[in-house]
């Protein structure tokens, strides 16, 4: 089990499916020692589980009908620039450069154990991206291998319509090939809100 | 079938600013969703699960960051030509797509420059929701051989 190591008081975990949470009470929340403990923190260091394979570039592109053959032909694209089939800059690397969320193991804590937080004490446990910024810097092709590092940039509370205490966490992502060259750069703003249940359930204490 | 030519090469020199990128339009039906777990690997219960997504207070399921990534990706590189190179990407999430709805993926030039002997161009790009108009304003540049 991955430790929270907040230094809050209050905390409380929940499992929720297979991904670990914490909710801190709004009353318990100190953003600044938040922000003190997690801004900058190494989350991940996670290395692909395999190597860049063509069926899941395949599965990607059929999400949205992409039909490149220099994502789908390995014939075509050997005749391409690139000389292989390249992962389309639209496809997370995280797909190849971590674990993947199944079968969950150890020492991947963005994609298992941290869950949608990556460990960062939020009082909601619901999430979802609001920004992403992405650099693609090299082609990355089948048969590469990829690892990622991953820290968390910035934490605010940044009141939404239904949550006043909802947490912004914003994470930067590196990613690696095999030689050890940056072939690619994230930044992601992920929105973390409570549930309704919750806040009312919050609300119970506050009133208390 | 798409009536994308993937051979042919697209040149800075041929492109103007103001010129619009061929739009993709996807509806969002039950396939599209499945198909959006399988392709990213995202099992978040909000991108899957009605009743997930009504007890976190949002009315409808809503695809996810992976599938906005591919759809905006796909608009750009079914535009640029094998040699083109998307640089960068970004966009924000304002709005939702959720299930049900259709989808149309834009972008238009707004930009040309050289930076350090790179031929670049500059796009806005976007998804547009058919029940929540523009839903994911976004830019990104592209670098593109000369002739």
């Amino acid at each position: 089990m991955w430790c929270l190591c907040s230094g809050i008081g209050a905390v409380y975990t929940t499992w929720f499916e297979e991904f670990y949470v914490s909710r801190v009470h709004p009353l318990d929340y100190d953003i600044d020692e938040v922000r003190d403990n997690w801004i900058n923190r190494l989350i991940s260091t996670s290395q692909g589980r395999y190597p860049v394979e063509l069926d899941p570039i395949r599965r990607h592109c059929h999400m949205v009908g992409d039909r490149n053959p220099a994502f789908l032909d390995p014939a075509i694209a050997k005749r391409g620039p690139y000389g292989a089939v390249i992962v389309p800059p639209s496809m997370l690397l995280t797909y190849f450069a971590s674990n993947g969320p199944w079968p969950p193991e150890q020492g991947d804590v963005e994609m298992t154990e941290g869950g949608v937080t990556f460990g960062v004490p939020v009082p909601g446990d619901r999430g979802m991206n609001m920004e992403v910024q992405w650099d693609f810097l090299e082609p990355v092709r089948v048969g590469d291998t990829l690892r990622l590092e991953l820290r968390i940039a910035d934490v605010i509370v940044k009141p939404i319509k239904y949550d006043p205490y909802a947490v912004w966490i914003t994470t930067e992502t590196s990613f690696f090939n095999q030689d050890d060259a940056v072939v690619a750069r994230w930044r992601n703003t992920l929105l973390i809100h409570r549930s309704p249940a919750q806040i009312a359930e919050d609300d119970e204490r506050k009133a208390s | 079938m798409s009536d994308t030519d993937f051979v042919a090469e697209r040149y800075w020199d041929d492109v103007q600013v103001g010129d619009c990128l061929p739009e993709i339009t996807l509806a969002l039906d039950s396939t599209a969703m499945v198909l959006q777990v399988s392709g990213s690997q995202d099992w978040s219960r909000i991108h899957h699960d009605i009743d997930y997504a009504k007890d976190s207070g949002i009315p409808n399921i809503f695809y996810n960051t992976g599938w906005t990534t591919a759809l905006l990706g796909r608009l750009m590189t079914d535009w640029i030509g094998p040699s083109g190179w998307v640089e960068n990407m970004g966009f924000q999430m304002r709005g939702m797509n959720p299930q049900g709805s259709e989808v149309t993926a834009s972008g238009k030039v707004v930009e040309k420059r050289f930076e350090d002997g790179r031929a670049l161009v500059d796009l806005e790009i976007n998804l547009v929701n058919s029940e929540y108009g523009p839903t994911t304003p976004g830019k990104a540049t592209i670098r593109l051989p000369r002739k």
